[in-house]
């Protein structure tokens, strides 16, 4: 008869049906006589249930994660078969995704630093135009989205010591630093490389006053934030402002950085705040 | 401006229905529900752009999950997934899988409800506290039972790998639910462990095992072949 010692070693592989089928008949011979080896595979199956309910019951899909996916799906789809439109009747499949993002990464440049946030709607219908499909409006508020989601999000910053900062240039790919915005009460807490769409930012939390403010250092180039939000002017500086989800947002450009504020806090304030930057 | 289509596509349909699936696989592997999320997204959007080399009829939750872990290697650990610093045999008292029968039974079998759940809750936290290349093989076997030649393909490594990564951190799994088991009082310490001199012995099979496993794979191999 095959011993435990044996069947022990083969039986992950039995239970995971990855044995042949002589093995198989040998291990099964012996488990029909052993209790020991029996109670050792209700193990086994009893671990694995166990796992797959609560690794399944750990991270259960929300709807508005499901809803925000398939938006985005089809987002890219009608970009990809917009691209395709302007090519030269190949098929959709033909034009790249690689191919598109050049174009739309030249137009979302255009659109949100052009003096009037109104000009791309009269952008000349030349080929390129249909790469805005890229920086349209439901791509914008989706980017805003994701910029109030960072800032409600309130897992532990991974840098907290200014030092570290510049540790995430690479990623961000822009010089990244904590201003010290001391003249407006603010601390700052700490700071993380977060995801946003395609893109990396750094994201910067201060807390003022009680309130909760996050600084976003990013690629200028990469976010057209001012389709959506309104153009003004503060110490003689071009900001851009405006609200999502209760939660104001201002924004500017510097030398081809982007800074963004969120913050509980009014528009006037973010806007005083990203225009003191330097 | 682009006038989104209000139905589904045929990718989109199949794809979102693996959801479930890519986001417990992407928790455990990024062991945060932010990242996860984000990592699934990034999943789909790069699976919509390579769709063209999806072949239909394959298993697309095989193909997805290859295309998450890549991601997830590429973002976050450039040049391959965490190792395991942990070398030869260790000391757990479940190491070799030689536990008496009424441990056994008493962790299949927690009598109440309450004690079941109060272990289940601990598998997510020992699974987490795994190596990643131990813990991303034990999720795709154990979780979302794929066979060792698709983990294989999933991880980018021989089966013989496959096999060793899940032995061992089966085993570590399994070392950390039973001292759970104890300090809940479900199992009792007699059914520990023997003897010092026969947890060694024990421990020093136990490092052979995965070799005699993959030697037997391999005939069995032949044998199919």
């Amino acid at each position: 008869m095959t011993g435990c010692r044996l069947v022990v070693s083969r039986l992950d592989a039995y239970a995971d049906g990855e044995l042949v089928p002589d093995q198989v008949i040998e291990i099964e011979g012996h488990l029909a006589e052993c209790n020991g080896c029996s109670a050792r595979l209700q193990l086994e199956h009893a671990t694995r249930k166990s796992m797959r309910r609560t690794v399944y019951a750990a991270a259960v899909p929300t709807d508005a994660f499901r809803e925000r996916l398939a938006l985005q799906l089809r987002a890219a789809e009608a970009a990809e078969e917009q691209a395709s439109a302007a090519g030269d009747g190949r098929r959709g499949a033909m034009l790249s995704w690689g191919s598109i993002l050049p174009l739309a990464a030249a137009a979302a440049i255009a659109l949100f630093w052009s003096k009037d946030v109104n000009d791309h709607r009269v952008i000349s219908p030349k080929p390129s135009n249909n790469a805005i499909a890229a920086s349209d409006p439901i791509n914008v508020e989706q980017l805003l989205d994701e910029i109030i989601d960072r800032h409600v999000d309130r897992s532990k910053p991974t840098v907290t010591e200014p030092t570290l900062l510049d540790g995430m240039e690479p990623e961000v790919g822009v010089p990244v630093h904590a201003p010290s915005l001391a003249q407006y009460g603010a601390r700052w807490e700490g700071g993380s490389v977060v995801p946003i769409r395609d893109q990396r930012a750094a994201s910067l939390r201060y807390r003022l006053d009680g309130h909760r403010m996050t600084l976003y250092v990013f690629n200028s180039e990469r976010f057209p934030l001012n389709t959506r939000l309104k153009k003004r002017v503060v110490r003689d500086e071009p900001v851009y402002v405006g609200w999502k989800r209760g939660f104001s947002i201002a924004a500017k450009e510097r030398r081809g950085v982007g800074y963004a504020v969120a913050t509980d806090l009014g528009e006037d304030e973010g806007a005083e705040i990203v225009a003191s930057l330097h | 401006m682009t006038a989104l289509k209000t139905k589904p596509s045929e990718f989109e349909r199949e794809a979102l229905s693996h959801l479930s699936t890519l986001l417990a696989v992407s928790s455990r592997l990024t062991r945060s529900s932010v990242e996860a999320e984000d990592l699934v997204q990034d999943t789909l959007l790069k699976a919509l752009r390579a769709r063209e080399h999806f072949t239909p009829g394959s298993n697309m939750r095989a193909w997805l999950l290859r295309i998450l872990t890549n991601t997830f290697i590429n973002r976050y650990r450039r040049g391959g997934l965490e190792r395991s610093v942990l070398d030869g045999p260790d000391a757990d008292p479940l190491a070799d899988g030689w536990i008496g029968a009424s441990t056994m039974e008493a962790m299949r079998d927690p009598e109440s409800r309450a004690l079941r759940s109060l272990l289940e809750r601990e598998i997510v936290a020992a699974l987490d506290e795994l190596p990643e290349e131990f813990r991303l093989a034990v999720v795709l076997s154990d979780v979302e039972e794929l066979s060792y030649k698709e983990i294989s393909e999933i991880m980018g490594c021989p089966i013989g790998t496959v096999m060793s990564r899940l032995h061992r951190g089966r085993r570590i799994l399994k070392g950390r639910l039973y001292e759970h088991a104890r300090s809940l009082g479900i199992v009792g310490p007699e059914n520990a462990i023997g003897t010092a001199k026969a947890a060694q012995e024990k421990a020093a099979q136990a490092a052979q095992e995965p070799v005699v496993a993959l030697a037997d794979y391999r005939r069995g191999k032949a044998a199919r072949g």
